[in-house]
């Protein structure tokens, strides 16, 4: 791995591949066309400095491969996504969420502790998105 | 640190591994193992051609499933058995152990 770049993706109103907004050292910038009116967040501080995560947004670690590939990590459900570029990473780790939040969701009452934690995250994360 | 095989893999998973392939027809194809009725892990392989899935894939996949790497890839190549990799798999520890709310 040669980068590793920590980005705040707003996972709100995201459907059809809808990559909504990333935020990287105070700058926002759109990924993808919003289609559903989704907004740039900012990511709010705590008084101490720290980080809030808003409702809705994903911390994504994207990182780029030895082999020239990006890889985009979500820390929290361990899911992660590929790509030629970053924000094609971005977008893969974004539709592989909704995939993953759907394989759970059919399996709803057989999950283990942590899988339902996931699917718990998935449907808050994903809340406008059926 | 290991490479794997897209089709040896899919097929490794659904076969020797007991995984169930889920029938969506998204971008990737998603694997769930079971130990008894309770779904412990899943993983993915995206769609398309016959690829390569590189060690740092790997190595994700393997963190989903909560086994090292290198169990991966041996149960992958058959020098892991079914009975053993599912014993990894019930006392692994999972992506992420951090207490939840909600």
């Amino acid at each position: 791995m040669t980068t590793r770049e920590a980005f705040r993706v707003n996972a709100q109103a995201l459907s059809d591949e809808t990559v909504v907004s990333q935020e990287y050292s105070g700058q926002s910038q759109f990924i993808a066309g919003a289609r559903k009116g989704a907004q740039r967040q900012r990511v709010r501080r705590s008084p101490r400095g720290q980080q809030q995560q808003p409702s809705g947004q994903i911390q994504v670690v994207i990182q780029q491969a030895k082999d020239g590939t990006w890889i985009a990590d979500d820390s929290e459900t361990g899911q992660f996504g590929v790509g030629a570029s970053a924000d094609e990473a971005v977008r893969d780790l974004l539709t592989t969420l909704l995939e993953y939040r759907d394989v759970l969701r059919t399996r709803r009452h057989s999950l283990s502790s942590s899988l339902a934690g996931d699917l718990r995250l998935l449907e808050r994360r994903f809340a406008e998105d059926g | 640190m290991p490479t794997l095989d897209s089709a040896e893999t899919q097929r490794a998973f659904t076969g020797k591994l007991g995984a169930e392939e889920d029938p969506s027809r998204g971008d990737h194809h998603f694997y769930v193992f079971r130990v008894g009725t309770t779904v412990v892990a899943t993983t993915k392989i995206s769609r398309g051609s016959r690829h390569t899935i590189s060690d740092d894939l790997v190595a994700r996949m393997a963190r989903q499933l909560g086994v090292t790497s290198n169990a991966l890839s041996q149960a992958v190549a058959c020098s892991l058995g079914k009975t053993a990799f599912h014993r990894l798999l019930a006392a692994g520890v999972p992506f992420k152990q951090r207490p939840r709310s909600g």
